[in-house]
């Protein structure tokens, strides 16, 4: 009876290939997070941000191969795009459901493409829907909280105004939208000709919901080495 | 890139092409008639040069100084700035026909953009920089293929007025940049668009070329590809992204500077040379069996020879005789310029960039660039200039007369300081 009631979940779970949604994902353990959210002009296609450990973050293009089978490719920071440099997935990942509707996403590396994280790892979806938002004015701090940036609102062109006042960040950003809720942020100089905005940004940025911690971030994602920086919002 | 010449009396085959039967490759419409019509093919001679000197000079400054004046707009204008400047490039070329590539460039790019405002919203984030960033890498690829007006009528002077056009070289160089932007452009119905339409004019140039039967096989495949698929993008975005899968396949894309197809990523590869300990690089005096060397009559390969028959042609790696005249010999320094060895090259983009290849008559091969350039233009970099030093603060008299630092200095005096710009040395004054 055991067994039959066995083979009957397993075979309730592989029935249901599904299709991804937008939303907040639980990894292997409680600080591995995946953000899902749409992609408008690619249907069937979605932005993903994979988090671990609260230490690294890896973006992500992520198209549809098949019903409830997925590519996921890193993305970098181009100069004034954000975009791939290769392709090829770099993460497969195959999406099921359960009786109640909750997706489990199997993800696993990809030959062909070593960029971004290389394990295995299974994701389960939360009651969150919409935690990933275009920006959040505001002041914010980091580093214990001892230190303050401020990020103007949106100046109607898709460009806010971030200042960080001290530490190895310290300086004025000019942080522009190029894909839905993903920023570049241009590091601002003053010359003698006038304001030069440095072209190639460093860092990724995007602003997620507090629901995976006690305040609304913002997180700086450095596509070099895939390390983050988080500001929370006062 | 600095054309090189074929003699009139050189118009034979020199080698044995397959006798395959191309299918008939159409030009696409937007390029025979309409706002981006490239023109046909003429001759020039060396006469009529004069005339054309002005303009030519002013294509590549307005086209360097769109781009570095873009950088300091704000985003939202910076597309109407660099298009302003190409057409008013393309406008000024007119019905002539020198510099035909860097216009086909310039058209192209224009284009892409075009067909991406017809298949997306422009407004929508992420396209206007996807636009920027077509445009700046048509921009650049025009760049490469400009040719100073001295050189030719050098060339001209000395009584070779004619000019082989490699359209292969061409499409290779233009798909190689052009992709890269297409495929960041992620509405499904516009990159399938974009990516059908480079696929098309691409192919038109392979098929063209004067050595179209070595692309043989990517011709016929990519164009019974397109007959299967529709030009226009499909309402389902699925549709389009398994559309765009199915192109990404096609070997035409994979293709290198050399002709030879890439595997994987798409890094520029030399086929059976590899440069790396000096026992690999050639530094005989003659041309053997097994020497590398560069043919300048195809699209301008770096090849080992396979056979020399006893009128002196040879048989290298791709399976052609060459005529001896094209075939270049490989050695490790010239005009004291040594491989590896960091320079300027003056005709171009204006960048410092290292010497991978130098042939016996003084051509070098940049490895950033991945082109050609002859000696005149390919400058030594020094220490020090006049008694200026590398790290000596100056006064640039050419822009605001701003006091900048000297980062680097060549043979000839052209100083490059940390505005990022590069200055002769008569705009160049000590500070008191």
């Amino acid at each position: 009876m055991f067994r039959f009631l066995i083979l009957l979940v397993t075979l309730q779970v592989s029935a249901f290939a599904q299709t991804l949604r937008p939303g907040v994902y639980d990894g292997n353990s409680s600080d591995h997070k995946m953000f899902v959210r749409t992609l408008p002009g690619r249907e069937g296609s979605f932005l993903a941000l994979i988090i671990r450990n609260g230490q690294q973050a890896v973006p992500y293009l992520v198209d549809e191969f098949a019903t409830g089978r997925y590519g996921f490719i890193p993305l970098h920071n181009l100069k004034n795009l954000i975009g791939a440099t290769n392709y090829t997935p770099s993460l497969t990942a195959t999406v099921i459901a359960d009786s109640r509707n909750n997706l489990q996403i199997n993800v696993a590396p990809n030959p062909g493409n070593n960029v971004g994280f290389n394990v295995a790892e299974v994701f389960k979806s939360t009651r969150e829907t919409s935690p990933w938002l275009p920006v959040m004015p505001g002041n914010y701090s980091y580093k214990d909280n001892r230190r303050s940036t401020t990020l103007s609102p949106n100046d109607g062109s898709r460009e806010s105004q971030l200042s960080v006042a001290s530490g190895p960040m310290a300086g004025t950003y000019v942080l522009r939208e190029v894909r839905p809720g993903m920023h570049l942020a241009f590091k601002s100089t003053l010359t003698t000709t006038g304001i030069e905005v440095v072209e190639e940004s460093q860092h990724i940025v995007v602003f997620l919901r507090g629901c995976w911690a006690r305040h609304d971030k913002m997180v700086f994602i450095s596509t070099s080495n895939w390390s983050m920086t988080e500001f929370s919002l006062n | 890139m600095k054309k090189l010449i074929i003699p009139m009396l050189l118009s034979l085959s020199f080698s044995a092409f397959a006798n395959l039967s191309l299918p008939q490759i159409s030009a696409p419409d937007e390029l025979v008639r309409g706002d981006f019509a490239e023109g046909t093919i003429t001759q020039i001679s060396s006469a009529e040069i004069a005339e054309f000197l002005p303009w030519a000079q002013n294509a590549k400054n307005q086209l360097t100084r769109a781009l570095n004046t873009a950088r300091t707009l704000p985003l939202r204008d910076r597309r109407t700035h660099i298009e302003r400047s190409i057409r008013s490039v393309v406008n000024r070329s007119g019905d002539r026909q020198y510099q035909m590539f860097m216009r086909f460039s310039l058209n192209r790019g224009l284009l892409l953009v075009s067909e991406m405002s017809k298949t997306m919203d422009m407004t929508a984030i992420g396209a206007q920089e996807s636009a920027l960033d077509i445009l700046q890498r048509s921009i650049e690829v025009a760049l490469n293929f400009y040719e100073s007006d001295l050189s030719f009528q050098q060339r001209a002077q000395s009584g070779d007025a004619s000019t082989e056009l490699s359209y292969a070289r061409f499409a290779i160089n233009f798909k190689n940049s052009l992709y890269a932007g297409v495929i960041n452009v992620l509405d499904a119905k516009a990159q399938y668009r974009l990516l059908y339409k480079l696929v098309e004019m691409v192919n038109w140039d392979l098929s063209r070329d004067s050595h179209a039967s070595k692309h043989a096989e990517e011709i016929v495949e990519a164009y019974e590809m397109q007959q299967d698929l529709l030009p226009e993008p499909a309402d389902d975005d699925r549709l389009n992204l398994r559309y765009i899968r199915r192109l990404n396949t096609l070997r035409l894309l994979s293709l290198s500077h050399d002709g030879s197809r890439l595997g994987g990523q798409a890094q520029p590869q030399i086929p059976g040379v590899r440069y790396g300990t000096p026992s690999e690089r050639v530094t005989g005096a003659d041309i053997r069996v097994g020497s590398v060397v560069v043919e300048t009559h195809g699209t301008i390969s770096i090849q080992r020879v396979k056979n020399i028959a006893g009128d002196g042609f040879l048989l290298l790696d791709d399976g052609q005789w060459y005529h001896p005249t094209y075939i270049k010999r490989l050695v490790t320094s010239y005009d004291g310029i040594s491989l590896d060895q960091e320079v300027y090259e003056s005709h171009g983009t204006a960048t410092i960039d290292k010497v991978l290849y130098i042939t016996a008559d003084g051509l070098y091969f940049l490895n950033s660039a991945d082109s050609w350039f002859h000696y005149s233009y390919v400058e030594a970099l020094v220490d020090t200039f006049n008694n200026f030093r590398i790290g000596e603060q100056v006064v640039e008299t050419h822009g605001n007369r701003s006091i900048r630092t000297i980062q680097r200095i060549t043979s000839k005096g052209i100083f490059l300081l940390d505005d990022g710009t590069f200055y002769h040395h008569a705009y160049i004054v000590k500070l008191q």
